[in-house]
């Protein structure tokens, strides 16, 4: 029987790893120096993109795929 | 299940309504607030229109949109009061956690995200329009504090709902069993 393919390689979590850490770069970076709180509208987007690329890498390290 | 709750929630809404009343017109009556008795009364009888369309849309059932609904005019209505009471530095600023910890037990974790990120937009917005004398780090770091409470709020719901469910199939594994044995006791 054949092995399924990885959902989630080695490769592209390093990579989600990688774009998660800009992103909670970026969410500091605006919390500390943001001059209006229209910023504050990117939050969600961020802090979902940084919990996304938490739980992927995570995920990888525990070897779940 | 989500009639039974969106009812609960309907008397819940009264007994908030009533307490956040009672708190600025006795915030009013000492001149501690400065909002117009007109703007209180009509922030008050939306509320009361919205919460009786709930109890007369729950008479039928609960369609799957209207706890999605009945949280967004919740969070929409404690923003109007955060807003006309001072914006970040509003006493009513604590009616958003009742709004995020009631329905994220309730939910749990995607209810506990939807809440986070309409709270996210609602207090930027509410940031915008009127902004705070201080520093905006302030208030970044307030929404940040609110996101985790509604990550771990959303986990420990989680995390009740899996218990729930395997307490259930043991309460239905119990009940079988004790058919079976006393089928098999009748049968001798």
């Amino acid at each position: 029987m054949r092995r399924p393919t990885p959902v989630l390689t080695g490769r592209v979590s390093g990579i989600l790893g990688v774009m998660g850490m800009a992103l909670l770069a970026l969410l500091v970076g605006i919390a500390w120096r943001a001059t209006s709180a229209a910023w504050f509208l990117v939050f969600p987007l961020l802090l979902l993109g940084v919990l996304v690329a938490a739980a992927a890498t995570a995920l990888w390290i525990l070897r779940h795929f | 299940m989500e009639q039974q709750i969106e009812r609960s929630k309907v008397v819940v809404r009264w007994i908030v309504a009533a307490v956040l009343f009672a708190a600025v017109a006795y915030l009013r009556t000492r001149r501690q607030l400065d909002v117009s008795w007109a703007t209180v009364l009509a922030l008050t009888a939306t509320l009361a229109v919205l919460n009786l369309a709930y109890t007369a849309v729950l008479r039928r059932g609960a369609p799957r949109w209207l706890k999605y609904l009945t949280t967004a005019t919740d969070l929409a209505l404690i923003s109007a009061l955060v807003y006309l009471t001072g914006s970040s530095g509003s006493v009513f600023y604590f009616a958003y956690f009742i709004v995020l910890v009631s329905n994220s037990i309730r939910y749990g974790m995607g209810m506990a995200l939807y809440v986070a990120i309409l709270y996210n937009v609602a207090y930027a917005i509410i940031l915008r329009l009127r902004p705070p004398a201080g520093d905006l780090t302030v208030e970044a770091v307030k929404i940040f504090a609110f996101w985790g409470i509604a990550l771990y709020a959303g986990y420990l719901a989680m995390r009740f709902q899996r218990q729930t469910r395997i307490l259930q199939s043991y309460e239905e594994t119990i009940a079988r069993l004790r058919h079976e044995l006393a089928s098999l006791k009748e049968s001798r």
